[in-house]
C-alpha cells in the first residue's frame, strides 16, 4: 500500500508540473489542444461526480450550455467581465441542476436518462425562439479574454478542470464515498438507514453543474462567441459520458485519462479523417461497457497489481 | 380559427401521430418485455429513411416497394442487434444498458453522417406533387399514404399481441419474465422477437419520413426523442398508452403550430413539455402499470 501512494504522489507530482511547465515550451496550436483537453478534464470529472452518486444523466452539455449563455449574455447585456460572468454561468447552471434534481427525484434510471436527454433539446429551442434576449440562432460574439493570448486562457482553463478533480477525491475521501455509494447501490435501502437521499442528489446535481457551467462560462470568452447549436451541442454530453466510462468509472483518475486520451485521439481523428471522432467514441462507448467496464484506470490497475502484487490492509474494508 | 384550418390542423396532426406511433409502439414493446429503454431504437427510423432513400436514388425503387425490403433488413438489423449486443446487458445495471443502446445510437448517427453526409435529402415521386382533397382538407398522398400505413401496422400488432401464441409469449414475458420461463417460454427468442418488431416498424416510419419529410443523420435522433416522450406519456411498456399518446403529440404539435404566432417553432418544444409535466405529475403515464 504504501508503494501506491508512492506511485500515485509521484504521478501526481510529475503531471502537475508537466502542466505547468510544458504550455511555456507550446506554440498557439498545442496551447489550443490543452485548454481543450482541461476543458474536457472539466466536463468529464463534473459528469462522473454525478454518476457516483447513481445519478446517470445524458445531457451534461445543458449544464454547459446554460454556462455558457448566462456568462455570454452577463457580458453583452451588462458588461460584466469574465471571471464575474464565469461566476454566474456556474450558478446558473447550479440552480437549473438543482432544480433538475429537485424535479427528477422520484425519476430513477431511463427516466432520468431522458429527462436529461430532452433537457438539452429543450433549453435550444428555448435559446433559439428568444432571439430578442439571447440572440437566436446568431448568437453571441465576444471580445476575446486576455486580448487572445493563449497563455493565461489555458491558466484559467487548468483551474477550471482542476476544480472537479479536487471536489471528486474530497467525496472520495468523506462520508459522502459511502453516502453516495448507498445511493448508488440501493436508495431505497438508503433512505431506509436514515439518509437524506434527497438533499444528497439535488447537492450531487447543484456541484457537478456548477463546474460544468463554470467550463461554460469560460469558453465563449475563450473562443469568442457563441450559438445555440455548440452550446447545447449533444456531442458535448457524448463526450462528457465517454471520457469517464473509458477512463474508468467511478474514479479519480479515470475521468482525467479518458479526457486526455480521447481529447487528442479525437483532434487526431477529425484533422486527419475529418468528423470520424464522435463515430469512434460510440465504438468505444459499446466496446468499453461490454468488455472492460472499469476502463483504462481499472485495466492499468491490474495490469500493475499482476506485476506487483500489493497486499491486503487489514482491517479497511476494499472501496472502489 | 375557422372550421376549415381545424380540419386539416388535425389532418396535419394525424399524419404526424401515425409516424410517431410507429415510432413508439416498438420502443415501448421492447421495453415492456425486457425492462430495457432502447436508446438506439430512433436510428432504426434513420436507417430506414436512407434505406428508401438509397433504393429510390439508386435503383428507383418507389417507397411503396422498398417498404417490404426495409422491413426484412430492419427485423434482421434488430435480431442482430439483440443477439450479439443488448443481450449481453440484460442482467447488468441500468447504467451499463443505457450507455450501451446511447453507444449504439451515437455510433449509427455518426456512421450516417460519415458516409451518407449531413444533407438533406428528399425523394420526388410520382406522388409527392399530389394530394388528397377532402372537402376543405388537403393532405399530400405520402402523408396519406403515411396515416393508413400507420393504421395497417398498428393495427397488425394488436392481432399479433392479443390474437396469436407469440403476442401471449411477448405478454407472458412482459407480465412476469421467470414465470414465463418456467411456463416454458424461450425468452430469448422472445427478447428477439421483440426488438425485431420494434426496429422493422421503426424502419417502417424511416420510409414514411423519407417521402413526407427531409432524410438526414439526426432525424432518427430527434424521433427517438419524440418517442420517448410518447411512451412515457402513454406508460412505459404500454402498447396502447403509446398509441393513444402518439395522437395526443401529433395532434397537440399540429395545433400549437397552426394556431399560434411563431407556433412551428414553438411545436417542437411541445413534447418536452409534455414530458416535464408526465414526469413532474405522473411519472408511470395516461396507462403505465408501475
Amino acid at each position: 500500500m504504501r508503494r501506491r501512494v508512492t506511485v500515485a504522489t509521484t504521478g501526481v507530482a510529475v503531471l502537475g508540473l508537466a502542466c505547468l511547465g510544458v504550455p511555456f515550451l507550446l506554440g498557439n496550436y498545442g496551447l489550443h489542444l490543452l485548454v481543450l483537453v482541461s476543458m474536457y478534464v472539466a466536463l468529464s470529472a463534473s459528469w462522473n461526480i454525478l454518476t457516483l452518486a447513481g445519478q446517470l444523466t445524458l445531457g451534461h452539455a445543458g449544464f454547459f450550455g446554460v454556462g455558457a449563455y448566462t456568462s455570454a449574455l452577463l457580458a453583452l447585456r451588462l458588461g460584466v467581465p469574465f471571471p464575474l460572468g464565469m461566476a454566474g454561468g456556474a450558478v446558473g447552471a447550479a440552480i437549473l441542476a438543482a432544480g433538475v434534481g429537485f424535479i427528477c427525484l422520484r425519476l430513477r434510471g431511463v427516466y432520468l436518462a431522458i429527462a436529461t436527454l430532452s433537457l438539452v433539446e429543450a433549453l435550444k429551442i428555448v435559446v433559439l425562439n428568444v432571439p430578442d434576449f439571447t440572440e437566436g440562432p446568431i448568437g453571441i460574439t465576444l471580445s476575446p479574454v486576455f486580448r487572445g493570448a493563449r497563455l493565461p486562457a489555458y491558466f484559467v482553463m487548468l483551474g477550471v478542470a482542476i476544480l472537479p478533480v479536487l471536489a471528486t477525491v474530497w467525496i472520495k475521501r468523506s462520508k459522502l464515498h459511502v453516502i453516495f455509494g448507498s445511493i448508488r447501490e440501493d436508495e431505497g435501502a438508503a433512505q431506509m438507514l436514515g439518509i437524506n437521499t434527497t438533499a444528497y442528489k439535488v447537492f450531487a446535481f447543484a456541484l457537478s453543474a456548477f463546474f460544468a457551467g463554470l467550463a461554460g462560462g469560460f469558453y465563449p470568452h475563450y473562443i469568442t462567441y457563441t450559438v445555440p447549436d455548440t452550446a447545447f451541442n449533444i456531442g458535448l454530453s457524448i463526450e462528457a459520458q465517454i471520457m469517464p466510462i473509458l477512463g474508468g468509472l467511478y474514479t479519480v483518475a479515470g475521468p482525467v485519462v479518458g479526457a486526455v486520451v480521447l481529447t487528442l485521439v479525437g483532434e487526431y481523428l477529425r484533422t486527419t479523417f475529418g468528423a470520424a471522432n464522435l463515430l469512434i467514441y460510440g465504438i468505444a462507448m459499446v466496446l468499453v461497457i461490454l468488455w472492460f467496464p472499469d476502463g483504462l484506470v481499472g485495466l492499468g490497475r491490474r495490469w500493475w497489481q499482476a506485476r506487483v502484487p500489493v497486499p491486503v490492509r487489514e482491517g479497511v474494508a476494499d472501496v472502489r | 380559427m375557422s372550421l376549415a384550418l381545424l380540419a386539416q390542423a388535425t389532418a396535419n396532426g394525424l399524419s404526424l401521430a401515425g409516424l410517431y406511433a410507429l415510432v413508439s409502439v416498438g420502443l415501448t414493446l421492447v421495453f415492456g418485455v425486457m425492462r430495457i429503454l432502447n436508446f438506439a431504437h430512433g436510428e432504426f427510423v434513420m436507417l430506414g429513411a436512407y434505406a428508401s432513400f438509397w433504393l429510390f436514388t439508386l435503383w428507383g425503387l418507389d417507397p411503396l416497394a422498398s417498404l417490404a425490403v426495409v422491413l426484412v433488413l430492419m427485423t434482421g438489423l434488430g435480431a442482430l442487434i439483440q443477439t450479439t449486443l443488448v443481450k449481453r446487458v440484460l442482467a447488468a445495471p441500468h447504467l451499463n444498458q443505457i450507455l450501451l443502446t446511447f453507444g449504439i445510437a451515437v455510433t449509427f448517427q455518426n456512421l450516417a453522417l460519415l458516409l451518407w453526409t449531413g444533407d438533406l435529402r428528399a425523394i420526388k415521386v410520382w406522388y409527392s406533387a399530389s394530394s388528397l382533397t377532402l372537402g376543405p382538407v388537403s393532405l399530400s398522398l405520402g402523408r396519406t399514404f403515411g396515416i393508413g400505413l400507420a393504421m395497417i401496422l398498428t393495427g397488425l400488432l394488436y392481432l399479433l399481441l392479443f390474437r396469436t401464441e407469440y403476442g401471449r409469449a411477448l405478454r407472458a414475458v412482459a407480465q412476469d419474465p421467470e414465470a414465463a420461463l418456467v411456463m416454458g417460454i424461450p425468452i430469448q427468442r422472445v427478447y428477439i422477437l421483440a426488438m425485431a418488431i420494434g426496429a422493422a416498424y421503426a424502419g417502417a416510419a424511416g420510409v414514411v419520413a423519407s417521402v413526407s419529410m427531409f432524410t438526414y443523420p439526426l432525424i432518427g435522433f430527434l424521433f427517438g426523442l419524440k418517442a420517448f416522450c410518447v411512451v412515457i406519456l402513454g406508460g412505459l411498456g404500454s402498447v396502447f398508452g403509446a398509441t393513444v399518446a402518439s395522437l395526443i403529440l401529433g395532434l397537440v404539435e399540429s395545433f400549437v403550430g397552426t394556431f399560434f404566432a411563431q407556433g412551428s417553432s414553438w411545436a417542437e418544444a411541445i413534447s418536452f413539455v409534455i414530458l416535464l409535466l408526465v414526469l413532474l405529475l405522473r411519472p408511470k403515464g395516461l396507462f403505465g402499470v408501475e
